[in-house]
């Protein structure tokens, strides 16, 4: 799945290269004001930062943020994990039968106490996920939020 | 932000969200366990039913409990979703302000910096970014 999803990303970020859009991004969630080291200023120094430049960092970041929202957990990967839950606690559910059926009951006990404990690490991974894409978008916003105070 | 505070707020963020999943995963496995035992004893109550019809109801509240989970699951997703949309949205705001203010200062300059200008440009930046922290890892998986 996640190979599927580097290769998609990889055809839609044009010239700028994955790994560069991620260590642009790694950069940033450390301190957003790394903007500035990537522009070549100091912030309130001399030295004006070129137009050409603002612009280009600018653009690299939308691709950046492309990149990421590309990557994040989808719709899709939500549904799974709730259907997969669900399965899980409605298997382990139908133990009730346990006095019409005992050996469905015991096998719906194994298989829902399985399928439960993986549903809750595939869950407990698109959380993950979901949060570190917000995390990194909020960098990215912030960055061209302080290229905007670098204008005239 | 120093990266300890930022790996305690993250921490304590996937545990709130993890605490809300185990909220909703504690109420489904509520219904769930409700929905069979009504199921049962009914079925039992009315002595006329046979084993089959009891295992129909079992089985109807089982289908009708997943179909419930997955509605509240996407409902959930919409939410974080509704996040996500909200930051790209205020980020796409501000780089069309940039792009519009430069554009105004100087006229052409959007014809000028191309994507592959950009990309050039990000390239140089990091190399330079890398003989300060020449640790990062390039071969990390993306």
């Amino acid at each position: 799945m996640a190979g599927r999803r580097s290769k998609r990303a990889f055809s839609q970020t044009g010239p700028y290269r994955p790994h560069e859009l991620k260590a642009l991004t790694d950069a940033l969630v450390e301190d957003p004001r790394k903007i500035y080291e990537f522009l070549g200023v100091v912030p309130g120094g001399l030295s004006a930062p070129s137009p050409n430049d603002i612009l280009a960092l600018s653009r690299s970041l939308d691709a950046a943020r492309e990149f990421e929202l590309d990557r994040a957990p989808s719709i899709y990967d939500h549904l799974i994990n709730g259907v997969g839950s669900a399965v899980a606690v409605g298997t382990l559910g139908v133990a009730f039968v346990g006095p019409i059926a005992p050996v469905v009951a015991a096998t719906a006990l194994v298989l829902g106490g399985i399928g439960g404990a993986i549903a809750f690490w595939v869950t407990g991974d698109t959380i993950r996920r979901d949060l570190k894409t917000e995390d990194r978008l909020r960098a990215i916003q912030q960055a061209q939020e302080l290229l905007l105070q670098l204008l005239p | 932000m120093r990266q300890q505070e930022r790996d305690l707020i993250w921490s304590e963020r996937l545990a709130e969200q993890r605490a809300y999943d185990m909220r909703r995963f504690g109420l489904l496995a509520a219904c769930v366990f409700l929905a069979l035992v009504a199921g049962y004893v009914g079925s039992r109550a009315a002595e006329s039913l046979s084993t089959a019809t009891v295992a129909l109801n079992l089985s109807l509240a089982f289908v009708a409990f997943i179909a419930a989970a997955a509605v509240l699951r996407t409902l959930d997703a919409v939410a974080i979703r509704r996040r996500v949309s909200y930051r790209t949205a205020r980020s796409e705001l501000v780089s069309k302000e940039i792009r519009d203010r430069l554009e105004a200062l100087y006229p052409g300059i959007g014809d000028r910096v191309s994507d592959e200008y950009a990309a050039s440009v990000l390239s140089n930046a990091l190399k330079k970014e890398e003989t300060i922290r020449p640790h990062r890892d390039w071969n990390a998986p993306v």
